[in-house]
């Protein structure tokens, strides 16, 4: 999203989703709200409240201090800006938590598995809560960026920044607000996976699922969601079948570089985008 | 006023000499105490090694203004690929010679082993440049970056190369190593230097500057991409091949991201474009992350911790406070060289940003 807005890449996204685990992590040890000793789901709603409150506020810190000085000069310069922001957040990531991986599991009160007859597919509570909330907070997004005075100021800026400023659009507002948005998505992602699925915590916790990410969107289409949906799902498959093979197995991150350069070697627009002449 | 190439053999020979001289003054002040092995191996070699790195990736970054993010590939492709050569290959063709020959040749296997660690890395420079250099920014940055990631998940799971273990028990044939080490250090900085004041070099700067005004004066912008890539790739390869016989094992981890990412802190810090700055960031901030040793542990969120392991939070705020304080670097475009002070005719060919 904040690359539809801003035509950049954010490096730093899948640290902030990273800074949502921790901040589940911390939750958890924390025990706040009885996360841990009587996990109900309004506890766990205040946790993931939590990190998002604290995702957004780094979004806009992140924004503010190193994004907004470098938004007038060239793409390179906020590119490496980027780059920078990210590996200092893992940095300092792992100079308080150390790279040990830590979990923020919460027991939820239902059992953890359930068999769905219907289907034969096996799936945990947790990660169908997780899948529910996505498709709610999806809604959501779809929701404030097609109907609310923000969205279309956000598509406004998308288009064209300088004319959306010129027609009093707040451009600086609505760009810090998509970051403090996107922010606190990819910190409620981030304590959820944490809490629900149970997956280990630690400095590079967001770094593979935003290159993943990144790569699915450009196997899909750059800009085009129905794409971005088909190329994780692909790039997902692809993974499995290689991690799965025993001779490959080695190689599964390695899967998803291969599968990005191959796209930009033989169909750059991705598989359903269309290809756009560059302009002079 | 001697010309051509007997002038440029000349430059060779004096170098060489040089060098030589000075090699064997380091040699005499650590073999009697005056200098620690251990102060001369992180604050004059390993600088020097990623001197060579640095100004290499300046040719790619800084000079034609692409961005690559996957130059320890290069490197890591260059110190396996020349080592795999030296242990499995010219060792034994070297225990098979009479000792008299051994010491001759060990320096020209030596040689072969660096040609091939440059060769290998231009070809993956080739290899991968060539599809690659069409993305522009953001997508060659995550490309190439993926690139670097797949060379090191390479070689950690091949297990004639030791696989995660490391590549160990490798021929040391650099020796004392101050030698070979300024020897390629000096012969990057030569190439980048003399090829910048070339025809070619205002190809590569006018790359940099305007793609499409570039390609409408008839200059082949695509070539030139791979061209910079090819021969940047090849002096990282060699710097890799150093590296394997010097210290005499490698390890896939010592070719991840953090290599990649501190090479380009340090061609961003130094002015992108500026081989003098790459040469003092280079030296600067691995001389800054080894001397992070001497300083006393700190204890800070109820750990205790060694300076050393902020050195990468200093690269990425090098990083940051560069882009937003000072985005030309250091030096900017500007060089350090003879004219600076006053020495020598002004060249021709003027490089403004």
């Amino acid at each position: 999203m904040v690359y539809g807005v801003l035509r950049m890449i954010n490096f730093a996204h899948g640290e902030v989703y990273m800074a949502g685990a921790y901040v589940a992590y911390l939750a958890v040890e924390g025990d706040w709200f009885g996360v841990r000793t009587q996990p109900a789901w309004w506890n766990v709603t205040l946790m993931v409240l939590c990190a998002m409150v604290f995702c957004m506020l780094l979004g806009v810190l992140i924004e503010r201090l190193a994004y907004k000085p470098v938004r007038k000069a060239s793409r390179l310069i906020a590119l490496i800006t980027a780059i920078g922001v990210s590996y200092l957040l893992q940095n300092v990531a792992l100079l308080i938590f150390g790279a040990s991986p830590k979990y923020a599991i919460v027991e939820l009160s239902a059992p953890a598995t359930q068999e769905a007859a219907v289907t034969g597919f096996r799936i945990s509570t947790g990660q169908a809560i997780l899948l529910i909330t996505t498709i709610i907070f999806m809604v959501l997004l779809r929701i404030i960026v097609q109907y609310t005075r923000f969205g279309r100021g956000m598509r406004a800026v998308s288009q064209d920044m300088q004319a959306a400023s010129l027609m009093g659009v707040p451009s600086d507002r609505v760009i810090m607000g998509t970051f403090a948005l996107g922010a606190a998505l990819a910190g409620a992602g981030g304590a959820m996976t944490a809490a629900f699925v149970g997956n280990q915590i630690f400095p590079l916790f967001g770094f593979m699922p935003g290159v993943k990410a990144f790569v699915s969107a450009v196997l899909g289409g750059i800009g085009n969601i129905p794409g971005a949906v088909l190329g994780g799902l692909l790039l997902g498959v692809i993974e499995a079948l290689v991690g799965g093979n025993p001779t490959l197995t080695g190689y599964r991150d390695a899967v998803a570089f291969f599968v990005l350069i191959a796209v930009l070697l033989f169909r750059p627009a991705g598989l359903l985008g269309k290809s756009v002449q560059e302009k002079v | 006023m001697i010309k051509g190439y007997p002038r440029l053999l000349l430059f060779v020979l004096v170098t060489i000499v040089l060098l030589w001289g000075l090699d064997r003054l380091l040699f005499g002040l650590t073999s009697n105490g005056a200098l620690g092995l251990y102060q001369y191996r992180v604050f004059i070699l390993i600088p020097l090694l990623y001197i060579t790195l640095a100004v290499s990736l300046n040719l790619i970054n800084g000079i034609t203004g692409q961005f690559s993010l996957g130059h320890a590939g290069f490197f890591a492709i260059g110190a396996y690929l020349s080592a795999g050569f030296s242990k499995f290959y010219a060792s034994q063709w070297l225990a098979g010679m009479p000792p008299s020959m051994q010491g001759v040749m060990q320096i020209v296997f030596l040689l072969i082993a660096l040609l091939i660690g440059g060769i290998a890395a231009a070809l993956a420079g080739l290899l991968i440049g060539a599809p690659t250099l069409r993305l522009k920014g953001d997508y060659l940055a995550i490309a190439t970056l993926g690139f670097g990631e797949i060379i090191r998940i390479m070689f950690e799971n091949a297990n004639t190369f030791g696989g995660p273990r490391g590549f160990t028990d490798l021929p040391q044939w650099t020796g004392f190593g101050f030698f070979w080490y300024a020897l390629v250090a000096v012969g990057c900085i030569a190439v980048c230097r003399n090829l910048l004041q070339s025809a070619h070099g205002l190809a590569f700067l006018s790359v940099r500057e305007d793609e499409v005004a570039a390609e409408s004066m008839g200059i082949n912008t695509t070539r030139y991409k791979v061209m910079a890539f090819i021969l940047g790739a090849a002096f990282a390869g060699i710097a890799g091949s150093l590296l394997s016989h010097y210290e005499g094992s490698i390890y896939p981890n010592g070719f991840n991201l953090d290599v990649s990412i501190m090479i380009v802190a340090m061609v961003v810090l130094g002015g992108q474009g500026s081989i003098t700055g790459a040469v003092l960031a280079g030296a600067g901030l691995k001389m800054l992350e080894e001397a992070l040793r001497f300083l006393p542990e700190f204890s800070l969120f109820g750990r205790t911790f060694q300076p050393l392991d902020l050195r990468y939070l200093v690269f990425a705020l090098v990083l940051i406070l560069t882009m937003i304080f000072r985005q030309q670097g250091l030096l900017g475009h500007r060089e350090f060289g003879w004219k600076t002070i006053g020495i020598g005719k002004r060249s021709k060919v003027e490089a403004n940003g």
